[in-house]
């Protein structure tokens, strides 16, 4: 719960940040960037594998928000509403492009009342195997775990930015872990 | 003994990413611990859920990270933008503008030509008057200012009261049924109308200053206040009221003002009567300046009123 901590902090900083660019600062708007360009670059790199690309879309992100911090209100963290740009202009420049989106290919589940069976469990497998396992996933489900496992956003977070209900956010989850296993399971038995 | 299926019973499964990631409730986190310590499925689960998470931090943690310049890229683009935008607003400036001459152009014609004959002809009526006046009069000078300030004023006053209004206007539907504003439509008008005037009154004045000798800037003071404090008030009552109660206040005022005038050349004491608008006083042209702008914010409503 250290991470939490560490989110709460910054925030009137953060806020004061957002207020100097909404005038025109430019050095306020490098600061937010130093702050933020892992978790902006890493998020994008879930949606896109083209490294050139997520470049392009960070640049843009920081446009965007160039553009619209006199329209932040601070209704939700700072952290949420560059994510929730990235992913705007993301889906803008993958549309152009006509790459496939993440939403696309999605199959939503209900979220699993019941456990799995023993033999199911992740944790038995080597990290090495889980990473790549983790990297074959579709955008939709890495999107989704980076955002709560890495970004430890809250449930209602990952749902602003995501644009669906909490219930959404949730069965993407278990679905993100159930294709996990199934990429493991694939792998088993490529390489048995 | 009996089991009964209690609140910590329940299968916590969709609780566990947010336990683990720190952003559950306290209620949660305590329901969450009280049904890990009494199930073992679930602490498997949970033991699944710390493998994805170690996964997931583990992956971006190598992840690279961006080129150095994007913050340079970055300006440059805001750089490129901002420029492009004020360009854009340029353009759309002198847009407006076009849109403006255009519209300003278009009213010549839909304002009634009786306005432009009725203003040349009470010019050439008043210099006719004054040309074939008794010389003794004629050069009298102040009947000739009376003469000049009561025509001109009257003329501009009865002028504007008819630029606006739904039945001496043949425009009118069309004006209803474009976008354009009425207020603008309504300021083009009164700045050709009066503009008209002026031209017309200053040119008249020129031929008397140099035929009767005198200042140009003498006759011109005369009714240059009269005629846009005249004016003012009757387009303001004619949006109001309607043209023709416009056009009666005018000629009242005017009437008042003609009979002060005389009545104050034959008994100088009556003076304070006059109401001070002979002359284009800061007074004068500021009473003129609020009645137009009253009648301009009043414009757009009057279709409503004479709808209902």
């Amino acid at each position: 719960m250290s991470m939490q901590t560490q989110h709460i902090q910054p925030v009137a900083d953060e806020r004061q940040v957002i207020r100097r660019i909404a005038i025109g600062d430019r050095d306020a708007l490098a600061e937010l960037y130093a702050c933020y360009q892992r978790t902006l670059f890493n998020y994008l790199l879930q949606l896109t594998p083209d490294h050139g690309l997520a470049e392009e879309i960070l640049q843009d992100t920081l446009v965007a928000v160039w553009k619209s911090a006199q329209s932040f209100e601070g209704r939700s963290s700072v952290r949420t509403w560059l994510i929730g740009i990235a992913r705007r202009q993301a889906h803008n420049t993958l549309r152009q492009r006509r790459l496939p989106l993440a939403d696309e290919t999605e199959m939503e589940g209900l979220v699993a009342t019941d456990p799995e069976p023993e033999a199911w469990t992740l944790a038995s497998f080597a990290r090495d195997e889980l990473a790549a396992a983790f990297r074959q996933l579709a955008a939709l489900h890495r999107e989704v775990l980076v955002l709560t496992f890495v970004q430890e956003l809250s449930y209602q977070e990952t749902a602003t930015i995501l644009e669906v209900p909490v219930g959404t956010v949730k069965s993407r989850l278990s679905n993100a872990r159930r294709a996990l296993r199934a990429q493991l399971d694939g792998r088993e038995e490529a390489n048995p | 003994m009996t089991y009964q299926l209690s609140h910590y019973d329940e299968h916590i499964l969709d609780l566990l990413p947010a336990y683990l990631n720190g952003r559950l409730d306290i209620t949660n986190i305590e329901r969450v611990r009280a049904h890990l310590a009494r199930c073992e499925a679930c602490r498997r689960e949970l033991s699944s859920w710390q493998a994805v998470q170690g996964t997931a931090q583990a992956v971006v943690a190598f992840a690279p990270l961006p080129s150095l310049n994007i913050m340079n890229q970055v300006l440059a683009k805001i750089d490129t933008q901002e420029v492009q935008a004020q360009q854009r607003k340029r353009r759309s400036i002198s847009r407006d503008a076009a849109h403006l001459w255009l519209v300003f152009k278009r009213q010549i014609p839909l304002i009634h030509k009786s306005i432009w004959i009725a203003a040349v002809g009470v010019n050439i009526l008043m210099l006719a008057l004054i040309a074939f006046s008794r010389p003794d009069v004629r050069h009298h000078l102040q009947n000739v200012e009376t003469v000049l300030a009561f025509f001109s004023t009257v003329t501009a006053a009865t002028g504007i009261a008819f630029i606006y209004q739904a039945e001496q206007d043949a425009g009118y539907e069309i004006i209803l049924a474009t976008p354009t504003s009425i207020r603008i439509i309504m300021i083009c008008r009164m700045v050709l109308v009066i503009g008209f005037n002026l031209l017309l009154t200053a040119i008249t004045s020129g031929i008397i200053a140099f035929t009767l000798g005198g200042n140009l800037w003498d006759f011109v003071q005369l009714w240059l206040g009269p005629m846009l404090l005249l004016a003012s008030i009757s387009l303001t009552v004619s949006v109001t009221l309607g043209s023709v109660f416009g056009v009666a206040a005018s000629l009242i005022i005017e009437v008042i003002q003609a009979i002060f005038s005389s009545a104050e050349r034959t008994a100088p004491g009556l003076q304070f009567l006059r109401m001070n608008i002979g002359q284009a006083t800061p007074f004068t042209l500021i009473l003129a300046f609020i009645l137009l702008a009253f009648a301009i914010y009043y414009a757009p409503r009057q279709p409503r009123l004479s709808n209902s």
